[in-house]
């Protein structure tokens, strides 16, 4: 079996797959994170805002944080467009074990609890307020929502346009084709080399 | 009388390492135009220091420097706006991007990337100097080489940083190349006073660029104390060497060190960088940092992900796949201590004799350690970060190489680079689709602080 044939068809078949299959994209915010805890004056709130840029937002990640141990949190999330008036555009019932929640955070531990829905299909550019509403068993019971991080599911290979697109809004045209023609000369140099180097017959340099 | 193997082992060496190279370079062209214009860290400061140099301006004060004004749409960027801290620097890297900055007739945001360009030349550099250190510890180990150079080559942000405007990346180089000059020529001839002297010189470069090169010192320390493990310097020599070496590099950067110390009360001025908001209140204690999770956590993450100005971290799965991938380095290291210790056990070896063998491993664990406590020292006035620790990045590619070859057996090693280069192809692209290409591109402007 040729072992390094083998290898580059894995590598190929990974390259590809991050790029055709659907993946899920962070939306772009600071820290990748939306905070709404107020950790100078000590509050901590229900909902918060996040602002998609792409389509197809249909996932958050939010940091919970609970208080009172031994209890298993029944929490409705809601999700609202802003500025529109009516029933939520999309909710999830969750039921949230203390333990999974707990304001104590371990130090390599992840704080977020991933929750999916169907994709709002327009969501780019657009502002959404997410917020949780506590169920009945536990009205009274202390649970926050710290940062939260919003996803669409796109493919790998639709990123491309949108960085083409920001390169070209950022630069003049004479070094944006500066950038094209360099880079593929590099590319096509570097490539000749590494032809020669790996598919010639003989010893290799690694066989030296 | 035998050939000289040298000049071809150079030949087959550059076989892997020219397209490495260029490839590194190609990437490094798309990185320096992706990344939106001022969104490195510290990016909008040193890029005015520059401007402010090619003006003539004069090399100015903390806190009376104020930036140009056609810098204000990134002033979120910016951490003492409208201030430019960065003037609390040494000049060196300000003054070599001097003439790029006069040739330039563009807009900021295109004449960023042309001073963006100088680090990728600098990061080519460091890989180039790391192969050839690699090669002096292991000449017949040319994996180890090649694997250092693709870890450094594909090492997430050492990518970012060789695609900013930051002086960070000339100081890598200035540190890779003096630790090259300081180790042991491999004709094993004693060491020259001249080839000294140019280390230090290179060292006065360092400190003038950031003086943190101050750090690397112990280090070249222990290159000059080589010739007295391997008994080919005498105690005398060693001594003259060792006063050669940090006389001349402190004494070349005094002027410096005197201009700060008259200017902010400090010979570096990190008193005053510390009075900057947001830098002094996230200062720590060296005891609280070093028994914190937290703290190292944090420094994990910087050094591989945390993207423009530390606003893009990845994702917890990804840093769990990294530092699974890089502990499977580290038992490959382990692997390698067990077993070399074990066979110099076998033959007897004891004392200098021993001590000698691990050499290499020593220089490149206190290179490390060097640069530790440097990322230490500043989270004591400071809030620190992993690229404090960057000038060590070629000891940590070398180790992280050692091991990964470790864990295979001998006919296989030489496979083991390219299978390296894939997986940090691999996982290079994914976090760029994942997390920074959403991060700047979409609607509404190239990033949250800017939008």
């Amino acid at each position: 079996m040729n072992w390094r044939l083998l290898l580059c068809g894995l590598f190929l078949t990974a390259i590809a797959g991050m790029l055709l299959l659907p993946i899920h994209v962070r939306h772009s915010a600071k820290y990748g994170f939306t905070k709404t805890v107020d950790f100078d004056r000590g509050i901590g709130v229900n909902g918060g805002y996040v602002s998609p840029n792409y389509d197809n937002f249909d996932r958050l990640d939010l940091d919970f944080r609970s208080y009172t141990p031994g209890q298993v949190y029944d929490v409705r999330l809601h999700v609202r467009e802003t500025g529109t008036v009516g029933e939520p555009i999309r909710t999830v019932s969750l039921s949230l074990p203390s333990d999974t929640v707990e304001h104590r955070k371990a130090p390599l531990a992840n704080p977020f609890t991933t929750v999916s829905f169907d994709p709002i299909p327009d969501s780019a550019g657009r502002i959404y307020y997410v917020w949780i509403e506590r169920g009945p068993r536990n009205r009274d019971a202390n649970i926050a929502l710290w940062s939260i991080k919003s996803y669409s599911r796109m493919h790998g290979y639709q990123l491309a346009k949108p960085a083409v697109n920001l390169v070209r809004e950022q630069h003049s045209a004479w070094f944006v084709q500066g950038l094209v023609i360099s880079t593929l000369a590099v590319c096509l140099v570097a490539g000749m080399f590494l032809a020669r180097e790996w598919f010639k017959d003989g010893p290799r340099d690694s066989d030296t | 009388m035998t050939a000289d193997p040298r000049p071809e082992r150079h030949t087959t060496v550059w076989r892997w390492l020219g397209p490495l190279l260029l490839f590194f370079v190609a990437k490094q062209l798309l990185l320096v135009f992706f990344f939106a214009p001022f969104t490195g860290h510290d990016e909008v400061d040193h890029f005015d220091y520059v401007r402010r140099l090619a003006a003539g301006d004069g090399l100015g004060v903390v806190g009376e420097v104020s930036l140009n004004p056609d810098l204000a749409p990134w002033q979120d960027y910016v951490a003492d706006f409208p201030h430019n801290a960065e003037v609390i620097q040494p000049p060196l890297y300000h003054l070599l991007m001097v003439p790029l900055a006069w040739v330039s007739p563009w807009e900021a945001a295109d004449e960023v990337v042309l001073i963006r360009l100088a680090s990728a030349l600098f990061g080519t550099g460091v890989i180039a100097l790391t192969v050839a250190i690699a090669l002096r510890f292991w000449p017949a180990r040319p994996d180890i080489a090649a694997g250092a150079a693709v870890f450094i080559a594909l090492q997430p942000q050492f990518g970012f940083e060789a695609a900013i405007v930051n002086h960070d990346m000339l100081l890598i180089f200035w540190v890779t190349l003096a630790v090259l000059l300081m180790l042991p020529t491999p004709d094993g001839l004693p060491r020259t006073d001249r080839r000294t002297l140019v280390v230090a010189v290179v060292v006065g470069a360092g400190i003038w660029t950031k003086t943190s090169a101050l750090f690397a010192l112990p280090v070249l320390a222990l290159g000059v104390l080589w010739g007295l493990f391997n008994q080919v310097d005498s105690r005398n020599r060693v001594l003259r060497h060792l006063v050669i070496l940090v006389g001349v590099a402190v004494a070349l950067a005094t002027p410096w060190f005197l201009r700060s110390l008259w200017l902010y009360g400090d010979p570096t001025g990190v008193t005053r960088l510390s009075r900057v908001s947001d830098y002094g209140d996230s200062a720590s204690t060296l005891p609280a940092m070093i028994q914190s999770v937290p703290f190292w956590r944090g420094r994990f993450e910087d050094f591989w992900g945390n993207f423009g100005w530390r606003l893009i971290p990845l994702e917890p799965a990804t840093y769990r796949v990294i530092a699974l991938l890089w502990a499977v380095c580290g038992v490959g290291l382990a692997v390698v201590v067990y077993r070399s210790l074990r066979s110099q056990r076998a033959a007897g070896a004891a004392g200098w004799g021993m001590l000698s063998t691990y050499l290499p491993a020593i220089v490149l664990l206190a290179w490390i350690a060097s640069f530790v406590a440097a990322m230490l020292a500043v989270g004591t006035v400071q809030f620190t970060q992993a690229r404090f620790l960057f000038p060590a990045m070629p000891a940590i590619a070398i180790l992280s190489a050692v091991g990964a070859s470790g864990l295979v057996p001998t006919n296989w090693r030489r496979g083991v680079p390219a299978v390296l280069a894939m997986v940090m192809v691999a996982i290079n692209l994914w976090i760029f689709l994942q997390a920074v290409v959403p991060f700047y591109t979409g609607s509404g402007g190239p990033t949250v602080l800017t939008r």
